[in-house]
């Protein structure tokens, strides 16, 4: 049998009828009508064929056109000859195009590859090419469409019996996977065929379950496309029970490379009892293939092909990160262990081995003293070995044998510490609960420490675990502080606190130490900074464990506010000389205040005390104020955000605090009870009197005020006792999901397509906690709002790192909670509108001069009707307008200008590059009642007023331009 | 002084938007006034709005922005008040290096000391350009 033997002839027979019906699903003959008439200039035929084919291409419509055709065509013909002709289509349409002249074969690297060539096109040439695009959807639509999802199981099949009998058929991919899971009758009968050797073809060269006119004998490839599939293949068939376990066994006995290792990660009783001879066979093949490239490295290729269909882990341990295979049982382990053993001490063994170690089940008689009682035939060099791979099941027992049974409690927590934590996890990599491991940490002596770090935890978590304890508490704090290194900052929260008086103060020291660091990470690019960042804040929620607090934030505010009482002295001042200083914190007259002997207010410091040591430390002390006010509102800020709970004594402390009451007063706080008001001498104040809070306050939020029809009663009250906030609560902006974002479910577009430059918006990122996420080409960025959730925004942007380029296209916005995305309407309501809020921000200030979308419609009309209204001012008849142009007569030349763009053309056709000059536009406004136009208008009028007076033109660029394209007239 | 009382609306482009009702000295008089008048009026209108004491949302303006997904204050279109003398300068130096057209009715006008008639037939219409340079 040929191997093209699927017929060309059954194509060429159906073709008419597949032809009208994608002609009728394009409604390819009322659209050329409509074409010819819309462009009488193109006379040529070939030139409308070819353009209409593009542009029904073009519509992006593909995958619907392609469902309507197929739509079609089953309606036309019974449903065995539908999965037929479109199998059939999908085979030959290259081949089948070839028969008409449009269409040739060109060189295309080491292959051929069929073309479209334009000139020749007709109606027939349209169709055809239309159908060879078409086709490629299939594999996009196919599950959304029944009728196609049956015919593309066989499709898969088809083309398995093709490759399995060794036969190359160009043909278009399907989505195989999907759709091997089905059982059905001809699957089972298409891998008996395999494993019996022998595939049957029709007498049109198609696959047949049944007929035995043409067999071909089987052909085993090691193309990774075939042997994945037969993989697959066997699995379902062991699973099912469809083929006799003698069979299957015997075929993988020849075919190693094709046995369906990845059935060893099942234990024994998850096997059909009929099959378990087959297990101990692959079992003998994978060792035996271990075997073959420990004698012949050359063919580890081929073992890495088998292996790589087992499910896998990456582990990063203490040496280095590595890729285990999971496999059900302990066999794999003891096979390594044998092999350690016979090498000695230092004999290098080949890898897969001790990827194979990894154990992920346990056999039912695998219990843990019966692993005990065979670990100890081994040596201890082996059995530490061993421990590199082990997983949380074979842990314990090799603690027991090498004698760390009393290690037992450490090493579960560590196991569960390394499973839940990653840099990326809530909370991330680096925080620890340190009343959970600290009593564990005490009980160790100092073998366990050197024997657990030689042989046990990572060096990551050993340095965390060791700064709980204190060691090398100082190289560690130098490490954090003059280096920036992330993980001795993480650390620096775990180190011990003293117990005595000084606890406090120790506490403080930490906590400015690591505020210090998150100040300094400004000097840093985006991504270091924002690691930095997170770092500090690893330490800082670390070192709130540390002191006893719930939450980072708690130790915020009580360290901050307990500075309050030290500063009477400053505000009482000090008498230098002749003169009187003294701090100010009064609102209209903060800052130093100085007086002379007679009590008058001093503009500026005297020289006479500008050097004395008193001055200078009010100077410092003023200072660290405005510091620390600052410190103050991003606590708030990020209290209100996250909503932190806070207790009504540490209010009360706040309130002791000179600088931190004047912030506090002037906030709206939520109780328990869901009662509102500010923060008054203990009393919650709102606009009906005075409450006592209830229970923990927090910063209200007003979105919930939005919610609850009180939000105009609370500004009006805002506005009524004069409230001056230190951070936007009363009038924050709010953000609520639109109509149309509801409709949209997940992904809002109200930020897309902006142009914002990426200077200024990596500068807001930064400031407002965004990071950047994703691959290196993927510029889209996420801040982390409340919990796990998260907001996210994309760029149109096909780049290397965000600020490659100067500008970039905003697109959608989502959020997503624990790493999936969730329906805006599923988003919390603070964390929608925070999120939204600093998008606001970014489109606010980083948007390009306020250019609005490119040139939306709404945008072009009014900028037509601006500019008409004005042409006959500026120019009389030297201006018209035919959108999207508008024409001006210069006086060296004629031009247009695109209404959309901006770009100009010298007519009739070279382009005049002219852009503004944004650098040379003062900062400052001028005063007038202008005209409401966009960037682009202003651009536009710019440039038409600049081409009437073309013989005025200065700029050299320009002229040289001009003089270029003029001359040769 | 001889006053005119016209009011003058810039409706151009959309819906009205700039509508002034003041005396001007004259109903015929310089561009050179005409900005200054202008500009002085600008800087009048801004004063009161400063500082926004009674800025706050009401009921219906809520449910409003609600609507279209944002709910806050319009913005300030100013941080400080600006000095009117010092404004009528900078436009004055901002007319003649061409940063703005000023156009009245189907005329451009081009000096500081063309004459200008004032007419509610011939809207006063001031446009914004931008500095360009060949790339």
């Amino acid at each position: 049998m040929p191997a093209h033997a699927f017929k060309l002839d059954l194509l060429q027979a159906h073709w008419p009828l597949l032809a009208e019906q994608l002609a009728l699903a394009s409604e390819l003959d009322p659209r050329y009508a409509e074409y010819t008439a819309a462009h009488p200039e193109l006379s040529m035929d070939f030139r409308r064929w070819a353009d209409l084919c593009s542009e029904i291409l073009a519509d992006g419509e593909s995958p619907t056109l392609a469902t309507a055709w197929l739509g079609r065509i089953a309606e036309q013909l019974p449903r065995s000859q539908l999965h037929r002709m479109v199998h059939l289509l999908a085979l030959r349409i290259e081949s089948f195009c070839l028969t008409h002249p449009a269409f040739e074969r060109q060189p295309d690297g080491p292959r051929q590859r069929v073309i479209a060539v334009e000139t020749r096109f007709d109606r027939q040439a349209c169709l055809l090419e239309l159908a060879r695009q078409l086709i490629g959807e299939l594999g996009e639509i196919e599950a959304a469409h029944e009728a196609l999802a049956d015919w593309t199981l066989e499709h898969a099949m088809q083309q398995m019996a093709y490759w399995a009998a060794g036969l190359r058929v160009a043909s278009r991919p399907v989505n195989w996977a999907r759709h091997t899971a089905a059982d059905t009758d001809d699957f089972r009968a298409l891998m008996g065929q395999i494993t019996s050797g022998q595939l049957s073809f029709d007498e049109d060269g198609a696959w047949s379950p049944t007929a035995s006119l043409h067999a071909l004998a089987f052909q085993p490839g090691t193309a990774t496309h075939l042997v994945r599939r037969i993989r697959r293949g066997l699995s379902l068939a062991v699973e099912q029970g469809w083929l006799p376990c003698a069979s299957i066994a015997s075929f993988c006995e020849n075919h190693r490379h094709l046995a369906p290792l990845e059935l060893l990660s099942r234990t024994r009783q998850d096997w059909p009892a009929a099959y378990l001879p087959l297990r101990e066979t692959l079992y003998e093949g994978l060792r035996l293939g271990l075997d073959t490239v420990a004698a012949s490295p050359e063919h580890s290729s081929q073992l890495e092909v088998s292996l790589s269909m087992l499910d896998y882990a990456e582990a990063v341990d203490p040496w280095g990160s590595a890729t285990y295979f999971d496999i059900a049982g302990t066999t794999a382990l003891f096979w390594y262990a044998d092999r350690l053993e016979q090498a000695g001490d230092g004999a290098t063994i080949s890898p897969e081995w001790r990827q194979l170690a990894h154990v992920i089940a346990l056999e039912q008689d695998e219990t843990h003293a019966v692993l005990v009682r065979r670990l100890r035939n081994y040596s201890t060099s082996t059995l530490l070995q061993l421990l590199q791979s082990a997983t949380w099941l074979t842990e314990p027992a090799l603690f027991d044998v090498l004698r760390q049974a009393h290690l037992e409690p450490l090493r579960a927590w560590v196991h569960h510490y390394r499973a839940e934590h990653d840099p990326e996890s809530d909370p991330p990599f680096g925080t620890i609960a340190i009343d959970e491991v600290g009593p564990l940490l005490a009980a160790l002596s100092p073998q366990d420490w050197d024997w657990l770090k030689q042989h046990y935890l990572p060096a990551d978590l050993a340095q965390l675990l060791a700064a709980i304890v204190g060691h090398g508490a100082a190289a560690l704090e130098k490490s954090a502080m003059t280096k920036h290194a992330h993980l001795p900052i993480m650390a620096l929260g775990l180190l011990p606190l003293p117990d005595n008086g000084m606890r406090m103060d120790a506490c403080r020291a930490r906590y400015l130490q690591l505020k210090s660091l998150h100040d300094a990470a400004a000097r840093y690019g985006a991504q270091r900074q924002a690691n930095q960042r997170q770092a500090v804040q690893v330490g800082l929620t670390n070192l709130a464990g540390n002191a006893g607090f719930d939450s980072p934030g708690e130790l915020e505010w009580l360290i901050e506010t307990a500075e309050g009482e030290a500063l009477n002295e400053w505000l009482i001042g000090q008498t230098i000389g002749d003169y009187h200083v003294c701090i100010s914190l009064e609102s209209g007259q903060q800052g130093l205040i100085v007086r002379n002997a007679k009590g008058k207010l001093l503009a500026q410091a005297p020289a006479a005390i500008k050097k004395d040591p008193v001055w200078l430390a009010y100077k410092a002390q003023w200072e660290q104020l405005q510091q620390q006010r600052r410190r103050f509102v991003q606590v708030l800020e990020s209290h209100l955000v996250r909503q932190t709970w806070l207790s009504p004594e540490q209010l009360e402390q706040a309130q002791q605090h000179p600088l931190a009451y004047a912030l506090i007063k002037e906030l709206v706080w939520g109780d328990e009870a869901g009662q509102y008001g500010a923060y008054r001498l203990g009393l919650l104040a709102h606009p009906d009197g005075f409450a006592e809070p209830a229970g923990r306050v927090r910063l209200a939020h007003p979105i919930e005020w939005l919610q609850g029809g009180t939000l105009a009663r609370w500004q009006a009250w805002a506005i009524g006792c004069g409230m001056q906030q230190p951070i936007k609560q009363v009038f924050r902006e709010l953000y609520v999901p639109t109509p149309a974002e509801i409709e949209a479910g997940v992904v809002s577009q109200r930020y897309a397509g902006r142009w914002v430059s990426t200077r200024q918006a990596q500068g807001i990122f930064k400031a407002r906690g965004w990071r950047p996420s994703g691959w290196s080409e993927d510029a889209e960025h996420s801040r982390r709002l409340h919990g796990t959730i998260r907001a996210h925004i994309d760029f149109d942007f096909h780049h290397h790192y965000f600020t490659e380029v100067p500008e970039v296209v905003t697109a959608g916005v989502w959020f997503s909670e624990a790493g999936t995305p969730i329906a805006l309407t599923d988003v919390p309501p603070i964390a929608f509108s925070e999120g939204m809020r600093d998008l606001d921000l970014l489109i606010a200030r980083a948007l390009l001069h306020g250019a609005d979308s490119y040139s939306s419609n709404e945008s072009l009309t009014a900028r037509l009707a601006l500019i008409s209204a004005i042409a006959p001012a500026l120019g009389g008849e030297r201006i018209r307008l035919a959108n999207p142009h508008v024409h001006v007569d210069g006086k060296r030349a004629n031009y247009r200008i695109h209404l959309g763009s901006g770009h100009i053309h010298i007519e009739p056709g070279a382009y005049l590059c002219v852009i503004p000059d944004w650098q040379s536009l003062p900062k400052k406004a001028v005063q007038l009642p202008f005209e409401d136009s966009d960037a682009r208008t202003a651009e536009i009028i710019s440039k038409i007023v600049l081409l009437l007076d073309d013989d005025q033109i200065q700029d050299e660029a320009i002229l040289e331009q001009l003089q270029r394209s003029i001359a040769p007239a | 002084m001889p006053t005119a009382q016209i009011e003058l609306q810039s409706t151009i482009a959309s819906t009205p938007r700039h509508s002034w009702t003041f005396d001007w000295p004259s109903i015929e008089l310089t561009a050179r006034e005409l900005i200054r008048q202008a500009t002085l009026e600008r800087c009048r209108q801004y004063a009161p709005a400063q500082p926004q004491h009674d800025a706050t949302l009401s009921q219906e303006a809520i449910a409003a922005l609600a609507e279209q997904g944002r709910i806050a204050l319009p913005a300030r279109e100013l941080t400080s008040v600006p000095d009117p003398e010092e404004e009528v300068q900078f436009a004055l130096a901002a007319f003649t290096g061409r940063r703005f057209l000023l156009l009245a009715g189907q005329r451009q006008i081009r000096e500081l000391d063309e004459v200008v008639t004032l007419s509610p037939l011939a809207p006063l219409v001031f446009i914004r350009l931008i500095p360009l340079q060949g790339g």
